[in-house]
C-alpha cells in the first residue's frame, strides 16, 4: 500500500502496553483516514454507553493519506473520541509536526484507551512506542510543558498535548500544540485528562512512501505556486480569518452578548484591520504557505495567536472591545487548553446568568478581569467554574430558572461565531453538523449571503449545506489536509484527486470522494443514533433556541429571527436528501447504497430502521 | 447630495477604504458604482476590480441591507446613505 503506511499504534495506558498493528485495505479504502478512520474505529469498537472520561472511551489521533506529504496544507490530523460534552461523536483537527511525525513514524493513527496509573506521556521514535512518566509536567500549562519536551526529545519532535483544563476534565479541553493550535472542541482534552495522558510526542525520520514520488513532488510544488498567485493572496496574508469581524459586522452575523445580536458597537476595536496595526509575525501548520496564525501582542506584552473565531467568541460575544485584552483570554485559554469558541460562549452565558440573577456571580457584560477569574475557575473546576465546566447546556439545566433558553447551543456543544437569526442556511449547517455547533463542515454563510436571498428557506440552500459537508466534513477530514487553500483562495478541488493518485496510486475523482462524506456522515449519524437510542429526535438537529424567539434589536436587520415551521420544513429536505427518514436517521437503502450494510445491521439492534 | 461608500478586502487599495462622493439626486447604485470604477481605472465595463457589480460575487449593500432585497442596481439612492462594497472572502 502506497501512501498510506497501513499501520496503527494501538495504546493500552491501563496495562502499559503500545503495539503496531496492520489495518485493513478496507479500512483504508471506505474510510480513507481521518474522521473516516475515527468514526469507523469507534463505530467498531466502542461499546455503546461508555463512559466518555472512563478508561474504555477510545481516543483517536488520525492522519489521512496525504498527511506530511510536501503538498498545500498537509499538516492536519483529526483527534475523536466519544465527547463528553455530547455524549455523541465528537472531533477536530489540528495542524501541526505532529502529524508529520507521525506519519514518518511509520504509523497512520494512534488509538488510545485505558487509563494510566500515574500522570504520563506518549513517546513514538520512528514507530517504537514507549508509556513514559509525566508527573513533572503534570500541572503545567500547554505552552511550558511543550517546552519542557522539546527540551528533552528535541526541537523536531511534534507535541500534542493537553493543559490543566484537560487533566482536570473541564467538558471544553482541547488538544493542543505549538503554542496557540488547538483542536477537538468537543472535550478532546478532557478525554485525555481522564486518561492520565499529558502528551504525545512523536518523532519520525523515515521517508513517506508515495505512488509516484516524482509525480507528487512536482504537483505539491505547483501547488504551492498557484495559490501564492491567486487574486486574493495578499489581502489574505494581512488579515486571515481575521478579515471577518468585518464582514459579520456588515452583514449583521457577529455574535454580540451571547448571540443576542449581531452588530457590536465596539467591532471596529476588535477587527482585522486593527489587528494589521498590532501583527508582529505569522505563523502556520507544516507545508503551509497561507499562515492564518496571526500573532500580537496581548495586554501583557506577551505573544497571542489570533483567528476570527477566538476574538469574535473572546471579544463582541462578551461585550469586550479591546484587542490586546481579548489576546490576553486567547492566550490564557491555549495555555489552560481551553477552547476558545466555547470558552467565549460560556462567559457571555455567565455574564447573562448574573444579569438575571441567575448565578451568584459578580460579572458585567465586557469584563476583562472577571473574564480572566473565570477561565482560571472553569480549568481548575473551582467556584463557578465548577458548574460552567460542564458547557452551557448542563450548566443551564442545573440553574433552572430559563437559563437554557439563552444556553446558545446544538446537541451541547457551543455555537461557534455566526449569528444566525437572519441565514437559516447557516442556521441549518449548526443544527446538522456531525459535532454540534459547529461551522467547520459547512460554512454556508458567506454563499447565503452572498445570494442576496439570505431570508429564504430555500431547496438550493440545503444543496449547499450537503455539498459543503461533503468537500469540508468528509474529503479533507479524511485525506489529511485543509480546507483552507481551497475555501479562502480558490485552489481547485480538482488538485486534490491528483494528489492522491500521486501518493496512493488509487484513480479516483471528485464523484467518488463525495460518497466518501456521504458514507463518513452516515456512520457518524448511527453512532449518535446508536448512543441516544430512544431519546434520538429530530430536535436534536434544530439551532439554538434564542433565534427563533428572541429577534435582533440593534442594526439594520433589527426584528429578524428564524421560523420554527420554516426551519423544520428545511430540515425535512435536508434529510429527504440525504436519504434520512424524519427521525433524521439513514434508511436501510441509504445504509445500503454506501457500502454500510453491515453497520446498518449492527444499528438495527438499538433503533428500527426504515 | 452626498453618499458614503465603504469597501473591504481587495477593493480597499482600489476605492479607498470610505469616501464620500457627491452625486446628483437620484442616482442609482450602478452609477455611483461606474463612477468609483472609472476612478480605480477599471477597464472592464460593468466590474469594480476582478467584481461584476450585480452578479452573484460582488454584495452592495445600501443602509446595511443587501441591495437584492431593494432594486437591484438600480436602487435609488438619497442624501446621507451609505453604501457598502464587499467582495466575497471567506473565513471559517
Amino acid at each position: 500500500m502506497k501512501g498510506w503506511n497501513g499501520r496503527l499504534l494501538r495504546v493500552d495506558l491501563a496495562k502499559g502496553k503500545a503495539v503496531v498493528q496492520d489495518y485493513s485495505g478496507d479500512l483504508a479504502r471506505r474510510f480513507m483516514g481521518g474522521r473516516g478512520f475515527a468514526v469507523k474505529l469507534l463505530w467498531d469498537e466502542l461499546k455503546p454507553g461508555t463512559d466518555p472520561l472512563s478508561p474504555e472511551n477510545m481516543l483517536i489521533f488520525a492522519t489521512g493519506p496525504l498527511t506530511g506529504f510536501v503538498l498545500p496544507s498537509s499538516g492536519k490530523m483529526v483527534v475523536a473520541s466519544k465527547s463528553p460534552i455530547t455524549g455523541g461523536y465528537g472531533d477536530g483537527n489540528i495542524g501541526t509536526q505532529a502529524s508529520v511525525n507521525l506519519r514518518k513514524s511509520g504509523i497512520d493513527a494512534v488509538v488510545v484507551t485505558g487509563r494510566a496509573e500515574k500522570p504520563s506521556y506518549l513517546l513514538v521514535e520512528d514507530g517504537k512506542a514507549e508509556i513514559m512518566d509525566a508527573s513533572g509536567l503534570w500541572g503545567l500549562d500547554s505552552f511550558k510543558a511543550e517546552r519542557e519536551l522539546k527540551e528533552a526529545h528535541g526541537r523536531a519532535a511534534g507535541v500534542v498535548l493537553i493543559g490543566p483544563a484537560g487533566e482536570n476534565r473541564a467538558l471544553m479541553a482541547t488538544v493542543v500544540s505549538q503554542e496557540g493550535r488547538a483542536g477537538g472542541r468537543p472535550g478532546m482534552g478532557a478525554v485525555m485528562g481522564s486518561k492520565n495522558l499529558k502528551a504525545l510526542v512523536l518523532r519520525g525520520t523515515r521517508e513517506l512512501s508515495a505512488a509516484d514520488p516524482d509525480g507528487l513532488r512536482n504537483l505539491g510544488r505547483e501547488g504551492h505556486r498557484v495559490i501564492l498567485k491567486k487574486d486574493n493572496y495578499r489581502f489574505w496574508k494581512r488579515q486571515g480569518t481575521m478579515a471577518t469581524v468585518e464582514w459579520c459586522q456588515e452583514h449583521s452575523t457577529l455574535p454580540t452578548h451571547n448571540f443576542r445580536e449581531g452588530v457590536f458597537d465596539e467591532a471596529d476595536a476588535i477587527s482585522g484591520t486593527t489587528m494589521e496595526r498590532m501583527v508582529t509575525t505569522q505563523r502556520g501548520c507544516p507545508n503551509c504557505n497561507m499562515t492564518c496564525g496571526n500573532v500580537i501582542e496581548d495586554s501583557e506584552g506577551r505573544e497571542s495567536e489570533l483567528d476570527y473565531e477566538n476574538v469574535a467568541m473572546l471579544g463582541s460575544d462578551i461585550g469586550l472591545g479591546d484587542l490586546r485584552k481579548v489576546a490576553t483570554l486567547n492566550r490564557m485559554c491555549d495555555e489552560l487548553g481551553l477552547d476558545t469558541i466555547s470558552a467565549g460562549n460560556i462567559i457571555a452565558f455567565a455574564m447573562e446568568a448574573a444579569e438575571s440573577k441567575l448565578i451568584d456571580l459578580d460579572i458585567g457584560w465586557g469584563d476583562f478581569e472577571g473574564s480572566r477569574a473565570l477561565l482560571t475557575d472553569i480549568a481548575d473546576r473551582r467556584g463557578a467554574g465548577s458548574l460552567l465546566s460542564l458547557g452551557v447546556k448542563r450548566a443551564a439545566e442545573k440553574m433552572g430558572g430559563g437559563a437554557s433558553d439563552f444556553a446558545v447551543h446544538v446537541k451541547g456543544l457551543e455555537c461557534s461565531a455566526y449569528d444566525c437569526h437572519a441565514c437559516p442556511g447557516m442556521a441549518l449547517s449548526f443544527g446538522t453538523s456531525p459535532i454540534g455547533a459547529h461551522h467547520k463542515d459547512a460554512w454556508v454563510i458567506s454563499w447565503e449571503i452572498s445570494t442576496g436571498r439570505r431570508a429564504e428557506y430555500n431547496p438550493e440552500k440545503v444543496d449547499k449545506v450537503i455539498e459543503f459537508q461533503r468537500i469540508r466534513g468528509g474529503m479533507f477530514e479524511a485525506i489529511g489536509t485543509c480546507r483552507f487553500p481551497w475555501i479562502e483562495l480558490g485552489f481547485e478541488l480538482e488538485w486534490y484527486p491528483r494528489y492522491l493518485e500521486a501518493a496512493t496510486g488509487v484513480k479516483t475523482g471528485l464523484d467518488e470522494l463525495y460518497p466518501l462524506g456521504d458514507r463518513v456522515y452516515a456512520l457518524i449519524r448511527a453512532f449518535w443514533v446508536r448512543e441516544f437510542g430512544g431519546s434520538w429526535s429530530r430536535q436534536m438537529d434544530y439551532p439554538p433556541k434564542r433565534w427563533f424567539d428572541e429577534p435582533l434589536t440593534k442594526g439594520p436587520l433589527r426584528g429578524s429571527h428564524l421560523d420554527r415551521d420554516k426551519y423544520d420544513t428545511l430540515l425535512q429536505a435536508y434529510y429527504d436528501k440525504r436519504g434520512w427518514d424524519e427521525r433524521g436517521i439513514p434508511t436501510k437503502a441509504t445504509m445500503g447504497r454506501l457500502n454500510l450494510s453491515a453497520e446498518a445491521a449492527e444499528l438495527e439492534k438499538y433503533v428500527k430502521l426504515r | 447630495m452626498r453618499v458614503v461608500v465603504r469597501t473591504f478586502g481587495d477593493l480597499i487599495p482600489l476605492v479607498g477604504r470610505k469616501r464620500m462622493i457627491e452625486t446628483q439626486e437620484g442616482t442609482s447604485v450602478k452609477a455611483v458604482v461606474r463612477q468609483l470604477s472609472r476612478q480605480a481605472g477599471s477597464t472592464r465595463p460593468g466590474y469594480i476590480g476582478n467584481y461584476r457589480v450585480g452578479g452573484n460575487e460582488l454584495v452592495v449593500l445600501v443602509n446595511g441591507r443587501n441591495i437584492a432585497t431593494l432594486d437591484g442596481v438600480e436602487t435609488v439612492l438619497k442624501d446621507g446613505d451609505v453604501v457598502t462594497l464587499l467582495p466575497p472572502f471567506a473565513g471559517g
